[in-house]
């Protein structure tokens, strides 16, 4: 393996593919007020007593046309802008004097001094015109002072510093590392896209997985073994009162399934414990069959009936109370979306907090511990080993839906034009008719505000619809929607306003094809 | 991969919801390879069973595993499981105590207002706010002792409310209505309500008629609804709940109380005015959670007779942890009950940490003797009995060092020398405390004493402080003192002190109060005050002016008779106190191991992860966990990524590499080159590859990829992104 070491120098990176988009485009939007204090170092000693303006560049006008969607932090803060226009009037005046009637010698020394500073900021810049402009007034000045012979090498000699190096300085703490990849401007990546490669589907994902083999198996399998030793600690601690949480990357559902395993053989000696499985990855998993199976557990022959989940648990721990059964819960994935739902927690932390019930949980992301407010967190009464596999997530995750959500491609939902096609050709007239203008009006929203985040109003909507004899009344509009919302063909949010908006989940050029179909 | 079962067969369970786990009903052949280690594991719990076969029940339901190399006997593996019991029920039971004495004043003030309420609200509904701090995790004890003693006072109902169950106006009206009648009614959707066998009338469930109908065949006197976490329910459910609440209360007899963690104020500007109108309320402060930390602390770990000692690192650990995160006293007592834990699962000498030694020694084997030989303690003794040399303390060490008998005699000791200690201790603590060297907070005070030894002279030292002080403060001092030497101090369990010197220091100090008095006694009857040489009045400064210069000349103000004597007594208590109490840390008393915990680690990686680190840690360094050969190189440091890492791990050098949006085609490609290159110097020798093979390769490298993209977004590092098309936003900056 070692011999791969020469091979590193040209291992292509995704920094080495940006850093060549950084440096095409580095000339215009970029250099804004980072790199006057290395430039400062090559003027001569001179120049001194223009650090008295901390700013050599302040009056520079950034060139790049401000970007469409200003996203995270601008770089003019408005603060600065303010500043800056000061200090230009500022030293107008001052020049206007010293032009004007001669002005004292302290007064010229001022000035020079203030115009020297932003004249050597212009004079780096090369290509802004503007500032020669403004201050062009006392252009006699600079001429005389760019003549100098002594200035000429140091601003020559100060150039090849301005083309800074397009890699960001290694090792920034992440917060700087935030406002440095948030700056504002076009995103800088390729325009490269994945049309020429094709997608895998389920199949071919799942036949090329079969025949695959992790050349770390074994130091998995070791890893997850030494993790099986701490199983009677944990035994204890559960049997102490705490709950146990396993947190680290990798899939714990094989190594909790040991443990359940472990526990079990040692019930069986007592007879007095049980165990309950949750997937919490699961997407029907919810609170109401977490709930009927622990009390099923406890005792299969009473049902408990379906309702709340605060008045289910008030009837598991009378049941509970009737036992001196022990209920092992074991969580997998406690933090995955469908246990993340408000009050979910708070309600399995009830379960904990019950001396009868013991509760092991594994937490896949690296922020679980936000899910738990202090009371929660008290309630489930935590004890936290890092677990960290490596094995891979192989029921916890759809890779492959998942992977084509991220990048925008249709999933889960009908697929795509056809999918849609095939629902409507179940539906009545009106519901086709009401998808084709939902449809049009999205694309034609689309073409006004871009392609992100489009949302039509539903009262809108509504009234073309009745507008177009699609429907006569808003129970009729409601039941035609619902229709679609159940294939997932449409969805609503609702805007800072309380205003329900009402979306379809295609990418416009799907949208398009959809059109066709539906007016041909 | 490998490790699991064949690819593409998910289990039946593996998507199910929820189901009761029974490995017997379908044990696969998968699970054999596991089968023996388990099996090692039970049998060698067994044999320890079979050892002491009429303990058999209790073992098996035991979780600790036998130490020393796995050489200690059943019996100790019991013994240990037994002191941690007891200690740890003692220990409990009075922070229980102290938890339930610190609300007894508000309870005491809650039920006197009810009392008075009634007559005095009109028609307005009386209200308790109940500021409980931000500790929302203790307001479970306090509205459960509320419900305790405001039912007892007067024949009532008391009725919680959580936010997480009333989550609208209908639920919590079904959840007061139930809890009030204490019927378990059918919650079936719409379900009616009978109240009786023969009533004719059915309700809604959520209909307060029903209670009204109910109330005329019990009566109570109160009916009170608590809202625990007010600052959690819907502001439009507590405006409609109270309005609702108020206009049946010339019927029914309601009292609300409200537990309240931020400000009356704020909940006021959450509510609708017209329900402010109708509320006659009153708001009772809570016991602040340092002051019942602090009471906790003493009670159960500077308390003296609290056997089981917890080291100066550890306790300040933890009191950090209350302070920076506000972890609620809750967090405190599991820590707590994880030290303990700590201390009896994994120290095979805490076996020492016993009162009765009766059985004690029958049951120590010899690899205790050989354990305890190997203490730093131990160690320490020896050398310092050797440094002395003179011929006990060669004998003594000698003897500790060949004679077992010798040595279990000293280990037996170690609980008398421990409370020696202790006691001592204390007692220089709280004669500190009297002397006011102490800044409060004590738990902060005693845990600084444990770590730091006291100054013999100068700032901070006893004498410094004992000398600042005028005749009258060190008469109450002398006071405090000697009552503390002679009656102990209830708050901590500290028993009159009983040692010679002890004694003599008390007959001393007694002695010289008497003098001190005395002395006091005959300076107010002249009409002078006393000084001593060290108090500030005693030295004058005068400034002249002389021939318009000022010159400053300090003097000392000739001391009286009296003076001089005030001074020796001053001299003379601080050299005893500071000669009484020698300095000794307690890890340095001999086989202090035994009942001194002192480690950081496993509390604090227990209790507060730190799973980002963790995260971090295993994606950008996989070898550290993994200790494979073929990632960890020379080159693996300086940020080069090896084509040999978890794909996941590579993407997430990728990510670390990629601005704020990620062009998932040039992820992609750089992945696959990086990927191929490894594979094609893996196969040199298989010459050129065909165009397939090279597709096929290609497709592998795709389904690592994906996979590695799937378990990136799993973690919240990325989320997909409209800006461009297949790109990807970052969202996490690590």
């Amino acid at each position: 393996m070692d011999s791969n070491e020469e091979e590193h120098p040209d291992t292509p990176s995704l920094g080495d593919k940006m850093d060549i988009d950084i440096q095409e485009t580095a000339t215009e939007p970029e250099p804004i007020a980072t790199t006057p204090t290395p430039r400062r170092r090559g003027r001569p000693p001179k120049a001194k007593s223009n650090s008295n303006t901390p700013n050599a560049k302040s009056n520079v006008v950034p060139v790049f046309s401000t970007p469409k969607k200003p996203t995270g932090f601008n770089a003019l803060t408005p603060g600065r802008a303010a500043d800056r226009s000061a200090r230009k009037k500022s030293a107008r005046a001052l020049i206007d004097r010293v032009v004007g009637d001669g002005g004292s010698d302290d007064d010229d020394d001022i000035a020079r001094q203030i115009y020297e500073s932003s004249d050597a900021g212009d004079e780096d810049d090369g290509e802004d015109e503007l500032e020669e402009r403004t201050d062009g007034e006392a252009a006699s000045f600079v001429a005389d002072e760019a003549a100098t012979p002594s200035k000429t090498p140091a601003r020559r000699k100060g150039r090849p510093k301005r083309a800074r190096s397009p890699t960001p300085p290694r090792n920034l703490p992440p917060h700087e590392l935030y406002f440095l990849h948030n700056k504002p401007g076009r995103p800088k990546t390729s325009d490269n896209t994945l049309t020429s490669l094709n997608l895998l589907s389920h199949d071919e994902y799942f036949s090329i997985l079969r025949e695959h083999k992790d050349r770390h198996a074994e130091n998995i399998d070791y890893l997850e073994s030494l993790h099986a030793e701490s199983f009677p600690q944990w035994a204890f601690e559960l049997s102490q009162g705490f709950s146990v949480c396993l947190y680290g990357l990798g899939s714990k559902r094989h190594l909790l399934r040991k443990f359940a395993t472990y526990i079990h053989s040692n019930n069986k000696s007592t007879k007095a414990g049980k165990i309950v499985m949750v997937n919490g990855y699961a997407h029907t998993t919810n609170l109401r069959e977490i709930l009927s199976v622990v009390a099923s557990a406890i005792d299969p022959t009473q049902r408990v009936p379906n309702a709340q989940p605060a008045v289910m648990i008030q009837s598991i721990t009378s049941l509970l109370s009737t036992t001196k059964l022990t209920i092992t819960i074991i969580v997998n994935s406690i933090d995955a979306i469908p246990l993340r739902k408000p009050g979910s927690q708070a309600i399995l932390s009830q379960l904990a907090a019950h001396p009868q019930i013991n509760l092991v949980g594994s937490a896949d992301s690296p922020d679980f511990p936000l899910l738990w407010d202090i009371g929660v967190r008290s309630d489930f009464n935590f004890v936290f080993h890092d677990c960290t596999t490596f094995s891979p997530f192989k029921a916890e995750l759809d890779v492959v839906d998942d992977v084509h959500e991220l990048l925008g491609r249709q999933s889960q939902r009908v697929n795509g034009r056809e999918g849609v096609a095939f629902v409507l050709k179940s539906l009545t007239e009106n519901a086709k008719n009401l998808f084709r203008l939902l449809v049009g009006e999205v694309l034609i929203a689309m073409e006004d505000e871009g392609d992100d985040g489009v949302g039509l109003e539903y009262r809108m909507v509504y009234n073309k619809a009745v507008e177009e004899f699609i429907c006569s009344s808003e129970m009729a509009f409601r039941t035609l929607l619902k229709e679609f919302h159940d294939h997932q063909m449409l969805t609503s949010r609702k805007d800072n306003l309380g205003t329900e908006l009402l979306s379809l989940p295609f990418r416009k050029e799907d949208l398009e094809a959809i059109l066709e179909d539906l007016t041909a | 991969m490998s490790n699991e079962e064949p690819q593409g067969t998910f289990g039946q369970e593996d998507h199910q919801v929820a189901f009761i786990f029974d490995p017997e009903e379908n044990e696969a052949p998968r699970r054999d390879k596991e089968r023996p280690s388990k099996r090692r594991k039970t049998a060698r719990r067994a044999a320890i069973a079979g050892d002491d076969d009429e303990d058999e029940e209790s073992s098996a339901s035991s979780w600790f595993a036998p130490l020393l190399d796995g050489a200690e006997s059943a019996a100790c593996v019991r013994r240990r499981e037994r002191l941690l019991e007891e200690n740890w029920a003692k220990v409990d039971a009075r922070i229980q105590d102290i938890l339930r004495d610190s609300n007894s004043a508000t309870l005491d003030e809650v039920s006197q207002f009810v009392k008075e309420a009634n007559s005095e609200c009109g028609d307005k509904i009386p209200s308790a706010f109940i500021i409980t701090g931000p500790n929302i995790a203790s307001q479970d004890l306090l509205f459960e002792q509320l419900s305790d003693s405001l039912q007892r006072s007067s024949p009532s109902k008391f009725i919680r409310l959580r936010s997480s169950e009333a989550t609208n106006l209908k639920n919590a009206l079904k959840k007061i209505i139930q809890d009030a009648t204490s019927k378990t009614l059918l919650v079936d959707g719409e379900e009616d309500l009978q109240l009786e066998q023969g009533s004719s009338r059915r309700y809604l469930p959520y209909d307060l008629e029903a209670l009204h109908v109910f109330l005329e065949h019990q009566p109570q006197e109160n009916i009170f609804v608590a809202f625990q976490d007010s600052e959690a329910f819907d502001s439009g459910f507590l405006s409609d709940i109270i309005t609702l609440l108020s206009s049946w209360r010339p019927q029914i007899p309601f009292t609300l109380l409200f537990g309240i963690a931020t400000s009356i104020d704020l909940l006021e500007s959450r509510l609708l005015k017209a329900a402010c109108r109708l509320i006659h309320g009153a708001q009772f402060d809570c016991v602040q959670t340092d002051t019942i930390l602090e009471r906790v602390f003493e009670g159960a770990v500077v308390s003296s007779d609290v056997p089981l000692r917890l080291g100066p690192q550890i306790l300040r650990g933890m009191l950090d942890r209350q302070r920076d995160q506000m972890a609620g006293i809750q967090a405190f007592i599991s820590s707590l009950k994880y030290i303990y834990m700590c201390h009896f699962y994994a120290n095979a000498l805490s076996v020492l940490l016993t009162p009765e030694t009766g059985e004690g020694e029958a049951i120590l084997q010899a690899e205790h003797i050989e354990a305890l030989r190997h203490l730093p303690s131990f160690r320490h003794e020896v050398e310092a009995a050797v440094g002395a040399a003179n011929a006990d303390s060669l004998q003594h060490a000698r003897s500790l060092l060949e004679d077992d008998e010798y040595l279990l005699a000293q280990a037996r000791e170690s609980n008398d020398r421990r409370q020696d200690w202790m006691d001592s201790h204390l007692r220089l603590l709280l004669v500190r405390e009297a002397a006011g060297a102490v800044q409060p907070p004590f738990s902060r005070a005693y845990v600084d004493s444990l770590s730091t030894a006291y100054p013999n002279t100068g700032n901070g030292s006893l004498t410094e402080h004992i000398r600042r002080m005028g005749s009258a403060a060190l008469i109450s001092m002398l006071r405090r003192i000697i009552s503390i030497f002679r009656d102990g101090e209830p708050s901590f369990h500290l028993e009159p002190a009983t040692k010679e010197q002890d004694a003599a220091l008390l007959s001393f100090l007694e002695e010289t109060l008497s003098r001190l008095e005395q002395l006091q006694a005959d300076a107010e009857s002249a009409g002078m005050t006393l000084h001593t040489k060290y108090s500030s009045q005693s030295k004058v400064m005068r400034t002249t002016v002389i021939a318009q210069r000022v010159q400053l000349s300090r003097d000392s103000a000739a001391l009286r008779d009296e003076d001089k004597q005030l001074t020796d007594i001053v001299d003379a208590v601080s050299e005893r106190l500071t000669a009484h109490f020698g300095t000794r840390r307690p890890e340095r008393v001999l086989f202090s191991e035994t009942w001194l915990y002192d480690s950081r680690s496993p509390l604090r990686d227990v209790m507060v992860p730190r799973p980002r680190v963790t995260f971090r840690r295993s994606l950008a360094r996989p070898y550290d966990y993994l200790s494979c050969s073929c990632c960890r190189s020379s080159g693996a440091e300086d940020g080069v990524v090896q084509a040999t890492l978890p794909a996941t791990s590579i993407l997430y050098h990728l990510y670390l590499e990629a601005g704020s949006l990620i062009n998932v085609a040039d992820l992609w490609s750089a992945f696959h080159t990086l990927v191929r290159e490894e594979k094609e110097e893996d196969d040199d020798d298989d010459g050129e590859k065909s165009d397939e093979q090279r597709q096929q390769e290609e497709r592998k490298a795709l389904v690592m990829f994906y996979r590695g993209l799937a378990e990136l977004k799993a973690m919240g590092f990325v989320k997909s992104s409209k800006k461009k098309t297949d790109h990807i936003a970052k969202v996490r900056w690590l």
